[in-house]
């Protein structure tokens, strides 16, 4: 009954988008896959699942979560529901490899990466879905995600280099010490439709054949910066990455590492010079040598 | 087919360059891996030199002791390949290069063979780049056709579109076909046909594509074509399109919009050898009506899996599937989707298509394909050094 019923109103989105009724109910391809990769964060996961069942997109969906051998019960918090596919990929393989069990498993023409300290309300994939069937040349579609209290996060951004990030972290840092004018022009920022060079992996709609056609994420980063790598293969395929304001999707920031910060300082760390070895390798000593100099504090 | 894994060398001390810097090409590289394995298998005692990619130097070095991998950094239609293939085959005292690309550099010090696959880049000029492009296409198929003691191409179509383009002696031109890979040729297990009809939701019957996605490939009309399938009462159809550009080609997505089709159109990127197999089996109807070929690899495929193809009657197309396929005009969506239409309702001729694709897929082998290069390599290795004054255009 429920199948069905995702059915007929997927229908109904899709024509939304381009304005057209026919045989409601006839596909049989599934519209989306959601995958989420739980580790040892099993509240937030619960919170998560929870959501998108009591606001479900009104695509046909199914939901896949991917847990990396978590040790706080996640696994049987998730087999609580239902309908959602549990897999486990018996060690903790990173992020970037969790993403990529899920999306072999994924069955539905777009995948939606979906971390699980991040909540969808009501119509918010919707909204992504149809920024999809609107413009065919978008292959990731990014939201505008919120923390807790409403305030935007900057989950966006051009390719990273060194005078990109230093600008984007001191536009984080005043964001976050709550600096007026910087969070004035923040929220502006994230008001308005746009084609970044990457969005947040966070939460991240792709179309599957672009995902298969890059190889989907790259491995080698274990968790930080798979998502802008990924968006960066996007591009230089000539898919193009979109913002969309129009939906909305809370993230409770940095939850997931929160239980263990200095394994995750260093699992950003190693990230961000696999990202600058690979894809410009004549930054990469330099960084080192500043990742050095700085030393290990934060 | 007498030779056999250990056959005596080409020519003793004869030592041949082969470029596989293009191994990860669609096309190309297909030709360039299935080239170095068999002549692997054929060939344990000839010294073969291999211009490769860091990257697929340690791959490449399983093929045999007689192959020698050199790394070359130079970039695809750079101008220091120009420079630096020449000093590297001088370096490693080459006899006989193979560029398996038009791309011959005219200090080559050597003799030399080149594959010049199809003269696309000539024929479609508004597909490349700028007019630089167009140029430098022009002038080094020009100079390699030339300049190389021998030139093979992969159909008898792309010889006249050779000859069209550049003067010269029809004799100095080898037709060896391509073939199919044998994986192919095999039934897949019935575990995996399962996963992939699971997995891609393939319950219904569908139309099936694959291939590279660029504008002579000429999926806008096929989609149209789907679209009047569709309306002639075969609405459970779907169709679905397998490449890995398809992002570039926004135009496809917005035509599937137009028609309507989302529901029964599925785009699907880069699929994994052994998934492609088993969805060449499970496809109604392989079409493929592209404007252009130099030889058509996806056709010949989908008939050594059993599945009935339409396809185009131009270029090489007709000259691969022979009997064994529909042909259309691939101008006309009319035409393209008369042809699925036919296919699909007609049992009799489905079965026919079936049993002659097979038949006609037999008559390609790698193997023998590349016994005949091999020949060649020794022809032209063998030739008294006169001959090499020969590369002007025959009177």
């Amino acid at each position: 009954m429920s199948a069905a019923c995702a059915r007929i109103r997927g229908g109904v989105t899709a024509t939304h988008a381009c304005g057209w009724i026919r045989s409601i109910g006839i596909s049989d391809f599934m519209d989306l896959s959601i995958i989420i990769v739980s580790y040892n964060a099993c509240a937030d996961l619960a919170q998560c699942l929870q959501a998108l069942h009591d606001a479900p997109p009104a695509a046909s969906h199914e939901v896949i979560v991917v847990d990396n051998a978590s040790t706080d019960g996640s696994v049987e918090v998730a087999r609580r529901w239902d309908d959602v596919q549990v897999i486990e990929s018996g060690t903790n393989r990173g992020f970037a490899a969790a993403s990529n069990i899920g999306i072999r498993a994924a069955r539905g023409t777009n995948v939606l990466l979906l971390n699980s300290d991040a909540l969808v309300g009501p119509g918010s994939l919707d909204a992504m879905m149809s920024a999809l069937a609107t413009h065919p040349e978008a292959s990731v579609v990014g939201p505008r995600l919120v923390d807790g209290e409403g305030r935007a996060e900057l989950s966006f951004g051009r390719m990273l280099g060194p005078l990109v990030e230093f600008r984007q972290k001191r536009l984080v840092r005043a964001h976050a010490r709550g600096d007026k004018s910087v969070s004035r022009r923040v929220e502006a920022m994230t008001r308005r439709m746009q084609w970044p060079d990457w969005v947040s992996g966070a939460c991240l709609l792709v179309r599957r054949e672009d995902a298969e056609a890059v190889g989907l994420f790259d491995e080698r980063y274990f968790m930080y910066l798979e998502d802008v790598d990924f968006c960066a293969a996007i591009r230089a395929r000539g898919g193009r990455i979109l913002f969309s304001p129009l939906a909305e999707v809370v993230h409770f920031r940095g939850r997931s590492g929160r239980g263990a910060p200095a394994a995750t300082h260093a699992a950003y760390q190693r990230s961000h010079i696999a990202f600058y070895e690979k894809r410009r390798p004549w930054i990469a000593p330099f960084l080192r040598w500043y990742l050095r100099l700085k030393g290990p504090s934060s | 087919m007498t030779t056999r894994p250990g056959c005596p060398a080409i020519i003793p001390g004869v030592r041949i360059g082969i470029d596989a810097r293009k191994l990860h090409d669609f096309g190309i590289g297909t030709y360039i891996r299935n080239l170095l394995r068999h002549l692997a298998r054929l060939d344990r005692e000839t010294e073969f030199v291999v211009l490769c990619r860091r990257e697929d130097a340690l791959a490449l070095a399983s093929l045999g002791d007689n192959f020698r991998m050199v790394v070359e950094t130079a970039g695809n239609y750079s101008f220091s390949e120009q420079l630096k293939i020449p000093l590297v085959l001088k370096r490693e005292r080459v006899d006989l290069f193979h560029a398996p690309h038009y791309v011959l550099p005219p200090l080559v010090p050597c003799r030399s063979v080149v594959t010049i696959h199809d003269c696309i880049h000539l024929m479609f000029p508004q597909y490349l780049p700028n007019r630089f492009a167009l140029w430098y296409a022009r002038g080094s198929i020009g100079l390699a056709a030339r300049r190389a003691t021998r030139v093979l191409t992969v159909s008898e179509s792309s010889k006249r579109d050779i000859l069209r383009f550049v003067e010269l002696d029809p004799q100095k031109i080898d037709v060896i076909y391509n073939a199919y890979d044998e994986r192919f040729g095999v039934e897949p297990q019935e575990e995996d046909v399962v996963r992939v009809r699971e997995r891609y939701q393939l319950h219904d019957e569908f139309v099936l594509y694959a291939g590279n996605v660029k504008p002579h490939k000429n999926l806008e009309r096929l989609i149209e074509a789907f679209s009047l399938v569709h309306k002639r009462g075969l609405d459970h159809l779907r169709l679905v399109l397998i490449g890995d550009e398809i992002s570039k080609y926004s135009v496809l997505r917005r035509t599937v919009h137009r028609l309507q089709l989302h529901k029964y159109v599925r785009f699907l990127g880069y699929l994994p050898e052994e998934t492609l197999a088993v969805m060449y089996r499970l496809a109604g109807v392989f079409v493929f009506p592209s404007l252009y070929e130099g030889f058509g690899l996806p056709p010949l495929e989908a008939m050594a899996s059993g599945t009935p193809v339409v396809t185009s009657n131009v270029s090489s197309l007709p000259e691969v599937t022979g009997d064994a396929a529909v042909l259309v005009d691939p101008l006309r969506p009319e035409a393209i989707a008369d042809g699925i239409y036919r296919v699909l309702t007609d049992e009799r001729l489905r079965f026919e298509l079936r049993q002659k694709g097979l038949a006609r897929a037999r008559q390609f082998s790698w193997e023998q394909s590349i016994h005949r290069v091999r020949d060649i390599y020794g022809q032209v290795a063998a030739a008294p050094a006169v001959a090499r004054e020969t590369s002007s255009p025959a009177a």
